[in-house]
């Protein structure tokens, strides 16, 4: 079930399992990329999602300050339910950087880097 | 959640650079932006983060970003120039061993002469000078030393004046002064004392303020038309000449890198290391931030002002230096087959000392 879509994210969910995937594509920006973030949030709550894979391989750099945006939302996933968060780490530098910072802002989470969607995949399966 | 590293520093930088100068949109300046917050984690304990940032300053010049403001996060490392110079000339190898050899050499010409003329391109406050001046107390023949100090700022030549008449006061020889507030090129090259024994000229971090070749070539013609029986030229062995602004990105990253691996070597406090690191921050400014037309510190290589020698009649002289092989901080110092005395820190010859005659 597609929860939220523009030409540079895709956030979906899969029913059955539970899981919800945002994959990202190029440069959002703030208003798409904070967009994104409020739906993914409400569907965790409204669908009961579990888990959350979020592919950032062809996602272009988060400005700092959606980047907080991001992290300032983790606390309110996890008490509405949410047990673990893959990221399939990003090609770019900078996203890289971006997701760095959002790391340390989200310590303490069970949030997880991956270098391919199929390891990330499976430590989602592994955490349900 | 769980560590990841990330690539090096110089990979974003080199992505940034290659926007210049039509390529700036939202996404590179949030790239760009993204990258010196990252930069300044860390900054006064890594070098690469230190240099990126300078460079990323530089690009203020070129595109107004609304969120970077150095200042706050740069200026809690600056010094008072004084104190910066003073450890310039005390501390910073490049300087002290350049000079010092290039002293050697000068006071080996000197051997035996009663009358000598120096020609200082650049004599700055006159430290090198007064090194030299503290040498040749001990030469037993010479009477009479003639300096003519070249240098456009007045201050400092006024400096230089006194810190060599106050030497004069004490040196078994007399001291003739002759400051000329110039620019080297608009120099004529007349010297008040041509039955000296021998004429030497020195031109230590000084020609490549030159702006263009041509003036360039005309200066060392100039100086060549004086038939010194010794010419010493100091410069970085680096290409800030090149007009391509990514190629010369490339080359001043390498040449600063360089630099800023010695600096951290350094028998300093970091502070002082960063004060360093923060000084080469106004050349990279200059090479980077300024457009061609205005630009001033433009280095060339060492072969590139050797060809330029070469072609006024200069002869290179590959002999007559006495100098250390390598410092304790791992800088070496050897003979280029191009006829220059190299300073290389890893792989990157940071300076080279030419001496023709």
């Amino acid at each position: 079930m597609v929860i939220y879509q523009t030409s540079t994210v895709t956030v979906e969910i899969e029913e059955k399992t539970k899981v919800m995937t945002q994959k990202w594509n190029g440069y959002s920006s703030s208003q798409v990329f904070r967009e994104a973030i409020d739906k993914s949030l409400d569907a965790v709550k409204k669908h009961g999602v579990k888990a959350i894979l979020n592919d950032t391989l062809e996602q272009a750099v988060v400005k700092p300050e959606d980047s907080q945006y991001a992290a300032s939302v983790m606390p309110k996933l996890f008490m509405s339910g949410l047990k673990a968060m893959a990221i399939v780490l990003p090609k770019s530098v900078f996203t890289q950087m971006s997701i760095k910072k959002f790391q340390e802002e989200t310590k303490g989470a069970n949030v997880k880097p991956f270098s391919s969607t199929a390891d990330a995949s499976e430590w989602i399966a592994s955490n349900l | 959640m769980k560590s990841f590293a990330i690539p090096s520093v110089y990979e974003a930088l080199n992505l940034v650079m290659k926007y210049y100068p039509d390529n700036f949109n939202e996404k590179a300046r949030v790239e760009i932006e993204t990258l010196f917050a990252h930069c300044l984690e860390g900054l006064s304990d890594d070098s690469e983060k230190f240099l990126s940032s300078l460079f990323i300053k530089s690009l203020k010049n070129h595109i107004s970003f609304t969120s970077i403001n150095e200042n706050i996060y740069l200026k809690k490392y600056e010094v008072s120039q004084i104190e910066l110079f003073d450890m310039l000339i005390k501390k910073f190898p490049f300087v002290t061993i350049s000079q010092q050899i290039v002293n050697g050499a000068i006071l080996n010409e000197m051997q035996d002469c009663s009358e000598v003329t120096i020609i200082d391109i650049g004599i700055g406050q006159g430290t090198q000078m007064a090194n030299l001046i503290e040498l040749a107390t001990d030469l037993p023949v010479l009477k009479k030393l003639h300096v003519v100090g070249i240098e456009p700022s007045a201050d400092a030549l006024a400096n230089a004046e006194n810190n060599l008449k106050l030497l004069g006061e004490s040196a078994p020889f007399t001291i003739h002064f002759y400051g000329v507030n110039a620019f080297a090129e608009n120099f004529d090259f007349k010297i008040p004392a041509p039955e000296s024994d021998k004429i030497i000229v020195n031109a230590s971090l000084a020609l490549h303020h030159i702006q263009t070749s041509e003036n360039r070539f005309a200066t060392l013609q100039k100086i060549k038309n004086l038939k010194p029986d010794a010419f010493f030229l100091i410069e970085p062995n680096v290409d800030h000449f090149e007009p391509n602004f990514y190629r010369r990105f490339q080359n001043c990253y390498q040449h600063f890198y360089s630099i800023f691996q010695v600096i951290d070597k350094l028998d300093l406090k970091p502070d002082y290391k960063n004060a360093f690191k923060l000084f080469y921050g106004r050349e990279i400014e200059d090479i980077i931030g300024k457009q061609d037309n205005s630009r001033f510190e433009k280095h060339e290589p060492a072969f590139r002002w050797i060809e330029k020698m070469n072609r006024t009649g200069f002869e290179l002289n590959t002999n007559y230096f006495d100098f250390p092989v390598e410092t304790p901080i791992g800088l070496k110092i050897a003979m280029h087959p191009e006829g220059f005395l190299g300073f290389t820190y890893g792989t990157e010859t940071v300076l080279a000392i030419m001496y023709a005659k």
